[in-house]
């Protein structure tokens, strides 16, 4: 891949460790990571490795059991819960495995929500003229992602790509700096997984945007400027060199 | 707000509509049937509450009305202490009250019946025409025949309209003015005759106007007559009497006369009499319903109660059903506010349209609840029929405010939960349930601590006159029982995952693990069925129980094989009573053994409403058979009566006035004064209000007019002569006179009571078959909810090999086990409901004791129409799973 990787520091992950409540052993160890603006990183490692946990750590879903997320150089710890979703609702986008589209929303609906979110005022309401500039964006859009015939469908009515599509949609939309992607393959089939995983390094590519995928998959995981495995919750380079000290 | 292409076009306002449309208004459009359950249980809940308390609002403003418009512009009244009549001669004792620039006229008011079938009771109130203009204020329809020009010298013509009636003609004996319905009830027309049936004889009255509806026109719902005051007198039998004195003051003058009263009173002597304001009769009237309303309201705040569950389950289920959406929704850049906002405006939008709802079915309802209140209220206690729903808007914006807000309390928990809901928790697959598991022994400790703080409740005195402790208790036992029910389910599947197996087959282990996991909701479901089943219950066995009490008084009191009372003394109609010529007729018929004279008249005791009784002791102690509360202290209780001036005290008058054996009862009647001590407290049931019984020889020992008054007569026939023969010689000697009196067999007498003991209680039974079907309704809610959360194993089970006809089956199963469970933990709690009822609630409201008695039959009944109503509740979800196999629900798997 061709990235346009700048030089700027998104996200900082720095001796990382999580354990889930009820759980001895920690999901992710010591673990440490820097994320640059415009950079396409691949997490592989087997099922309960700790991709996802990671991924949660990098979308300020989760926060750490001990280390620290930095973001903008400030630990996520501190951060209040509105910051933290304003910073998802800014600057993060989501692709998961399982689609997550809102049901009882029509496509056009679920790709134009994180616009509304990202556009309205302190007051919650979304100024007319933003409102006008949102519905072409969301046309251009679903354009790209070739699902404009399909605005006015539910989730229920499409297909697993059509729905993965959709989701690549929605994370893209407000032009985020970091797309996070959970496998975003793992419920398709192969020739479906192949379109939705070209369109997403092209969307990311043209846009500038950093992505983050976990996968199983070795083809998606040739996308990335670098990969890592995750193994017993210790994150190694693909070269099997640990990457712990690496951003020091 | 759509464009062409359908697609909304957003303006600054209609961002946050727009989302909440999407969100939650398209999913209960797309689950119609959990909609529909939650909405229906709502209203159904909120209605209950709503009819209940308007339909005694209504009887209440009735009573407000009638008493204001009747007060007319009154600030002051003089009323005796008995709460009967007073000599007219207490107005030359009132005469100061012209220097100090103030008004008064006499008042007599009193009950006759009209004289034909289906003798209904007609309000009289007698007024000095002359003087009455400037008090009551009302107009009398114009006569078309006659001149309008009004005449200077007719009464009440200075403040009364269209007056076209002759002065003269209201003076005259027997002419009397009627209200507009009265009139209308029974076609009356000016100048025409009509009969009303007073003490024990017919009286002649002329139609000599009609008051139109409006001031005065609408006091008792219309059904009046009003006459001169001799003419009232003479019509009534009670000359030279009056029931009060009504008032006319410049308002800053009141509390100077007030005192000044006070000191008049001690000088004239006048301690038969007091001064209060009008409003004061309201308050009295409120007093006098306060238990019986009381009990009503808190009944009907089972309904709502049970509707609180609903929702709270509703709510908890669109919380967990819609947990992995909200994770999204936070992934995508919500902050847990603006969640929790969307969430509250749901509750609160669907609390305010089930309890929009709600409000027009409880002003229906309240229609039915009205008939059955206001004829307790008419046969128990005022005398006063209600038949129009009447209330202040207020009352009802505020008993729909209350219904909302308790929707609202009911949701506060489960939507406090979105707050837990981390954006994590989208990343994963997987049902959310909520944390009982985790809890389930704090859950169970919580029940246990409430249960004993119930306890203590229970063992509290009663303060004031409500039983607020015995309601505590009663709210704490059951919120103790919701606690910890989870605790008790959680043990109970896995006993029942075994046995189930054994009866169902592998459909029966397959719902119950399905329950099992789903205990948070199960639980919810359960708790609902608990708190209506129990209530029901405790209600049945506390009213069997009262009704077996009642019997067997019944059975123990009424010895005599007749009874007889004028015509005019039915239901609580306290007017009328007997000449001593017909008592004369009646004891001298041939084959009458012993007649037992009973006086009874309505007396006020430290305020409280209560009844006065004065008995020929001699017969009552020969045949009668009181049932003692100390009932070894039968013979030296008569003998204390026989021998000195002693009285007895029913145990409700004695509970209330916290008297006993040995104290001293102080009774004020316009005669004077009479003190005696309580020779023993007996059982009964008649008043709430309690009686005093004063045997005739002491009475007339101290004020020999006064013992000569009867209003029933007990009659004891001689051997061998049945109760009919005997009332058949009695009319016969009688004659005409016997349409004027009830005469009422041992027998009749017995089925009277207990059919005016049901007709009280119908409408418990009412609110109780409706509170079911909420809970009902919030079983088929939780098994859709169970259904549609357990889509993806029902498809999977399906796949696996089960037929159609299985997964029906297990949504059967999983109906009749929450049915069954539902009964055995109500049944549990209702006993203890229904203990706190009879030994506490009731005890207190009323001074009743009641023996517990528990009518298994009726509850057998009860859990088999429940078990049965469960699994008809199975029906919608069962339909459900069916159409749940389809593949595209496992597509994902």
């Amino acid at each position: 891949m061709s990235g346009k990787a700048s030089h700027k520091l998104l996200i900082q992950l720095k001796n990382v460790s999580k354990t889930y409540p009820g759980l001895r052993a920690p999901v992710l160890r010591e673990v440490d990571l820097n994320v640059m603006a415009g950079e396409c990183l691949a997490l592989m490692g087997p099922s309960g490795s700790g991709k996802s946990t990671l991924l949660n750590l990098l979308g300020a879903i989760d926060t750490p059991t001990s280390g620290q997320v930095l973001i903008n150089h400030q630990a996520i710890e501190e951060y209040s819960d509105a910051k933290l979703s304003r910073l998802r609702r800014n600057a993060i986008g989501f692709v998961f495995q399982l689609f997550n589209l809102l049901p009882t929303l029509t496509v056009w609906e679920n790709v134009m929500l994180p616009l509304q979110l990202k556009g309205k005022t302190a007051m919650g309401l979304v100024k007319r003229s933003d409102s006008m500039a949102f519905e072409e964006k969301v046309e251009a859009m679903l354009e790209q992602v070739q699902m404009s015939s399909r605005a006015q469908a539910y989730p229920s009515q499409l297909s697993g790509g059509e729905m993965q599509r959709v989701a690549i949609a929605r994370a893209l939309i407000h032009e985020p700096q970091l797309v996070i992607a959970d496998e975003p393959t793992g419920n398709l089939d192969a020739e479906n997984g192949a379109r939705v995983l070209a369109l997403l390094t092209d969307l990311v590519r043209q846009r500038g945007t950093a992505l983050v995928v976990a996968t199983h998959s070795t083809d998606c995981a040739a996308i990335a400027n670098r990969v890592f495995t995750l193994k017993n919750g210790l994150l190694e380079s693909c070269s099997g060199v640990s990457t712990a000290g690496l951003s020091r | 707000m759509s464009d062409s292409s359908g697609k909304v076009r957003l303006n600054s306002w209609t961002w946050l509509f727009w989302l909440f449309g999407r969100f939650f208004v398209r999913a209960w459009l797309r689950q119609p049937a959990q909609t529909i359950l939650t909405f229906t249980g709502i209203a159904l809940g909120v209605a209950v509450f709503l009819a209940i308390n308007l339909a005694n609002e209504s009887v209440l403003q009735q009573f407000r009305s009638t008493v204001d418009r009747v007060a007319g512009t009154t600030s002051l009244q003089v009323l005796p202490t008995n709460m009967s009549d007073m000599p007219d001669s207490v107005l030359d004792q009132l005469t100061w009250l012209w220097d100090q620039g103030a008004n008064f006229t006499p008042v007599l008011e009193d009950m006759v019946v009209w004289a034909e079938p289906p003798y209904t009771g007609v309000q009289v109130l007698g007024v000095d025409m002359l003087a009455d203009s400037a008090f009551r204020a009302y107009s009398i329809k114009p006569r078309a025949e006659r001149a309008r020009s009004p005449d200077p010298m007719l009464p009440g013509s200075a403040g009364n309209s269209g007056n076209s009636v002759s002065a003269l003609g209201l003076f005259a004996q027997g002419h009397v003015l009627v209200g507009q319905t009265l009139a209308d009830k029974y076609h009356l027309a000016e100048g025409q005759s009509f009969r009303v049936l007073v003490d024990d004889r017919q009286v002649a009255l002329v139609v000599e106007g009609i008051i139109e509806p409006g001031r005065l026109g609408k006091a008792y719902g219309g059904q009046f007559i009003l006459a001169d005051l001799s003419v009232a007198q003479a019509m009534l039998n009670r000359p030279g009497r009056i029931t009060r004195v009504d008032i006319l003051a410049a308002e800053p003058k009141v509390h100077g006369l007030m005192r000044r009263f006070a000191t008049e009173q001690e000088k004239a002597g006048l301690k038969y009499v007091h001064m209060q304001r009008p409003e004061r009769r309201n308050q009295q009237v409120a007093l006098m319903l306060e238990s019986f309303q009381m009990n009503l309201t808190a009944l009907s705040f089972v309904g709502l109660l049970v509707g609180m569950f609903l929702i709270y389950n509703a709510t908890s289920i669109s919380v967990i059903q819609r947990r992995s959406e909200l994770a999204t929704l936070r992934a995508l850049g919500f902050n847990r506010w603006q969640i929790l906002l969307m969430f509250g405006v749901q509750v609160a939008l669907f609390g305010f349209l089930g309890v929009a709802m709600g409000a027009v079915m409880g002003v229906l309802m309240a229609k039915g609840a009205l008939a059955a209140v206001s004829m307790t209220v008419e046969t128990v206690y005022a005398g006063s029929q209600v038949s129009r729903l009447s209330f202040d808007p207020s009352y009802l914006f505020f008993i729909a405010a209350m219904g909302w807000l308790a929707t609202m309390a009911a949701a506060a928990f489960p939507i406090a939960e979105v707050l837990q809901v981390s954006p994590a928790a989208g990343t994963r697959q997987g049902s959310f349930e909520p944390r009982v598991n985790a809890v389930l022994k704090w859950l169970g400790l919580g029940g246990v601590l409430l249960g004993l703080l119930a306890f203590w409740f229970a063992l509290q005195p009663l303060y004031g006159t409500v039983p607020w402790f015995g309601y505590a208790a009663a709210l704490f036992s059951v919120l103790a029982a919701a606690l910890m029910i989870p605790y008790v389910l959680h043990y109970v599947f896995k006993w029942l995952s075994h046995h189930s197996r054994l009866v169902f087959g592998v459909e029966g282990k397959l719902a119950v693990a399905l329950l099992q996991g789903a205990l948070g909701r199960t639980s919810m479901a359960v708790a609902s069925l608990m708190v209506a089943i129990a209530m029901t219950i405790s209600l049945s066995v506390m009213i069997g129980s009262f009704r077996q009490t009642v019997v067997d008084w019944v059975n123990q009191s009424i010895q005599a094989d007749l009874f007889i009372q004028p015509a005019t003394r039915f239901r609580s109609h306290q007017s009328g009573a007997f000449s001593s010529q017909v008592v004369d007729l009646i004891k001298a018929t041939d084959g009458v053994a012993d007649v037992d004279r009973f006086f009874q008249d309505k007396i006020e005791y430290n305020n409280r409403p209560a009844f006065l009784g004065i008995s020929d002791m001699d017969v009552f102690s020969r045949r009668g058979r009181l049932t003692m509360v100390d009932e070894a202290a039968f013979d030296d209780v008569m003998a204390m009566l026989k021998a000195k001036p002693s009285c007895l005290v029913t145990e409700s008058f004695a509970y209330k006035h916290r008297l006993h054996a040995g104290d001293t009862v102080r009774l004020q009647f316009a005669e004077g004064p009479l003190s005696l001590p309580v020779a023993g407290v007996y059982r009964d049931y008649t008043s709430e209000h309690g009686f005093v019984i004063v045997p005739r020889r002491w009475v007339a020992a101290r004020y020999p007019a006064m013992a000569n008054r009867v209003t029933s007569l007990a009659v004891f026939a001689q051997p061998g002569l049945n109760s009919q023969q005997l009332r058949d010689r009695i009319e016969a000697n009688l004659s005409g006179r016997k349409a004027m009196l009830s005469i009422q067999t041992n027998q009749a007498l017995r089925q009277e009571v207990l059919t005016i003991f049901d007709n009280t209680f119908a409408i418990t039974y009412a609110l109780h078959l409706i509170s079911i079907a909420i809970a009902l309704l919030a079983v088929a809610n939780t098994l859709v909810a169970l259904v549609l959360d357990a889509r993806r194993q029902l498809g999977l089970i399906h796949i696996l090999g089960a037929n159609r006809r299985q997964l029906i089956k297990m949504v059967f199963v999983q109906g009749g086990w929450l049915g069954l469970l539902g009964c055995a933990t109500g049944l549990a709690v209702g006993f203890v409901l229904s203990a706190l009822l009879i030994f506490v609630i009731n005890k207190q409201s009323f001074g009743w004791t009641i023996h517990y008695r528990i009518p298994w039959l009726f509850l057998i009944e009860t859990c088999g129409l429940v078990m049965a109503a469960s699994v008809i509740a199975a029906l919608l979800p069962a339909r459900l799973a069916v159409k749940t196999y389809a593949p595209e629900l496992v597509r994902h798997e």
